[in-house]
């Protein structure tokens, strides 16, 4: 555009790359933050430099925590023969609002799909193998998306769990199809996990 | 269903136009290029949420605009309803009596029309796409299920095919195959199953059409030509057909990088007098036929819901001989009919008391 003095062009461009976040309401919020006071600046830069240096992904269960393990890989009183299978972290924060499970995660971090080139080797598939095999897991419950991508990786642990005497169960499918596990409401996520069934 | 009004802005080579319509005929005139069809486009896209010619929903915004707005003002029964689409910042979204709707799907229980182009005539004449596609779009156009099955099944579809081609390179892979294969099977045994319900009914509908338009001389019948099942079985036996077929396959499909077996190569012989109409009829046999498939939409949709949808006749009747254009006419009894043809082409057509003629001009109307 090349009204905008350097400065704000350049906040303006990097607002705008956030997703959800079109070019009018970025220029909004830039000029929202001018007018903004010193401290409220400060805080906000200061939470972005501090997010980054300190979030990492649990190197258990691959969701993300600011200290070694994750909440829930620390905590003493979740159940650890349960592992509970997503595609996103932001999965887990919805199944945790549920109050409904009580196991442990594992963070695929995507899902199989030969049309982008995204294969078992390309998502947190081989970390979950391993994992099996070094605790003493007794299900595993596959909560990837109902959509033909996380069925499809769904069934493909499934095949690879099973032989070694791990139970597998699939999120029932009381999510509408097409939906999304993080946009799904709490009843329809109770439900869905009350029915699980089984993959053969 | 009677559509009243509909507005078209920056849609087009409409500016800012508003129409009101005759509950029965609206014939549609102008030279050619005027904006004739982009006027029952307008009215295709209400109905459905998608065009029967644009690639893309941009492509329907004016040449000069990013954004347009449409809205189709009707009468369901005694109860009025208002659709609008707008087209803002590269989205697409609809509301039905201003209430925003995600889908196309609550469009469908109160509005829906029936497209009959010139290109149609060719169904009957046409490859196993053409007969696929028109398969696709009624029954879409007729159970809001339908729709999103079709899409779940081609993008499994797409993945496996993505699949088989890699699995040529790494044939470690083909373990991998097995998730694709059962929800292929899946979506596709309920597609199958759709498509089976609707030729049966097609069947009966067409095949009486027919007998009408052919003065009862030819027997017109339907087959669905499926490559998974030969016959008509319970749903459980055709999962079972098809997944013994997609595994007698599996090399043929990774040799080719392509699935052979499945209703997406599915078709429907047509045949008159018992003989295929694809391969012996005339022209004018194939046409009639053609003209038979289309407008048993009309029956079909008023067995299943007992309304008539609006029948939207662009550059049909000046393709047709005298005899059949009154057949037509009279087909569409009470229905509500809107029909285009260029100024050559309008002379006598409509004798119809309860009619409107609406000229188009640039982008203009002009009522006589
Ligand atoms: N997106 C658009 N914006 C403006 N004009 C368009 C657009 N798309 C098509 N047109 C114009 O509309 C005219 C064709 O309208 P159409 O309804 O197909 O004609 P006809 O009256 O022959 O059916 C052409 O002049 C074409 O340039
Ligand atoms: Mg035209
Ligand atoms: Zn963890």
């Amino acid at each position: 555009m090349g009204l905008y003095p350097k400065a704000i062009e350049r906040l303006i461009n990097e607002l705008a790359k956030l997703p959800g976040i079109g070019d009018k309401t970025a220029q909004r919020l830039a000029f929202h933050l001018i007018d903004a006071p010193q401290t409220d600046i400060t805080g906000l830069s200061e939470a972005l430099l501090d997010m980054k240096d300190k979030v990492r992904l649990c190197p258990r269960c691959f969701s993300i925590t600011d200290g070694d393990l994750c909440d829930v890989c620390k905590d003493p009183k979740r159940d650890k023969s349960v592992i509970c299978v997503v595609e996103n972290t932001r999965d887990i924060f919805a199944i945790e609002r549920t109050h409904e499970y009580n196991g442990l995660y594992h963070v695929l971090h995507g899902a199989i799909s030969p049309i982008e080139g995204i294969g078992p080797q390309d998502i947190k598939a081989r970390e979950l193998i391993l994992r099996l095999g070094e605790d003493d897991v007794k299900e595993v419950i596959m909560a990837t998306n109902p959509t033909p991508e996380g069925e499809a990786t769904a069934m493909y642990l499934g095949q690879l769990i099973t032989p070694m005497g791990i139970t597998v169960t699939r999120l029932a499918k009381g999510i509408p199809i097409g939906a999304d596990v993080e946009y799904t409401d709490e009843i329809t996520l109770i439900k869905a996990f009350e029915g699980r069934k089984p993959i053969k | 269903m009677i559509i009243k009004a509909l507005r078209l802005n920056h849609f087009r080579n409409y500016q800012e136009e508003v129409f009101h319509f005759s509950d029965h005929i609206n014939v549609i005139t102008g030279s050619n290029a005027q904006g004739k069809t982009n006027l029952l486009e307008g009215l295709f896209f209400l109905s459905r949420g998608y065009s029967h010619r644009a690639l893309t929903v941009s492509d329907m915004a004016s040449f000069e605009s990013d954004h347009f707005f449409i809205q189709a003002d009707l009468m369901k029964e005694t109860v009025h309803h208002k659709i609008c689409i707008t087209y803002q910042n590269k989205k697409k979204s609809l509301t039905v009596d201003d209430k925003k709707e995600k889908s196309h799907q609550r469009v469908l229980k109160i509005y829906n029309t029936i497209l009959f182009e010139p290109d149609d005539l060719r169904i009957v004449k046409a490859g196993p796409e053409k007969r696929r596609r028109f398969m696709n779009e009624e029954i879409s156009g007729m159970l809001p299920g339908y729709l999103p099955v079709l899409k779940k099944y081609r993008k499994v579809l797409a993945q496996r095919n993505a699949l088989l081609k890699n699995i040529r390179y790494s044939p470690s892979m083909r373990p991998l195959l097995a998730g694709w294969n059962e929800q292929l099977v899946d979506y596709g045994v309920k597609l199958m199953a759709y498509r089976l319900d609707y030729l049966k009914q097609l069947n009966r509908s067409a095949k009486a059409l027919h007998d009408v338009l052919s003065s009862n001389r030819e027997q017109l019948s339907l087959y669905y030509q499926d490559n998974v099942i030969d016959r008509f079985v319970q749903m459980e036996a055709m999962r079972d057909a098809f997944m013994e077929k997609l595994q007698t396959s599996e090399t043929k499909d990774i040799e080719r990088g392509t699935t052979h077996f499945g209703p997406h190569v599915d078709d429907i012989i047509v045949k008159i007098d018992g003989r295929d109409a694809r391969k012996y009829a005339s022209q004018g046999q194939q046409r009639t036929a053609a003209i038979a498939l289309k407008l048993s939409q009309m029956d079909i949709y008023h067995e299943l819901t007992g309304d008539y949808p609006v029948v939207l006749l662009d550059d049909i009747l000046s393709e047709l001989d005298a005899h059949r254009q009154q057949n037509i006419l009279s087909i569409l009894g009470r229905s509500q009919a809107f029909i285009t043809c260029t100024d050559s082409h309008f002379a006598g057509y409509y004798e119809e008391a309860n009619k409107k003629i609406i000229h188009i001009s640039d982008g203009h109307q002009i009522e006589i």
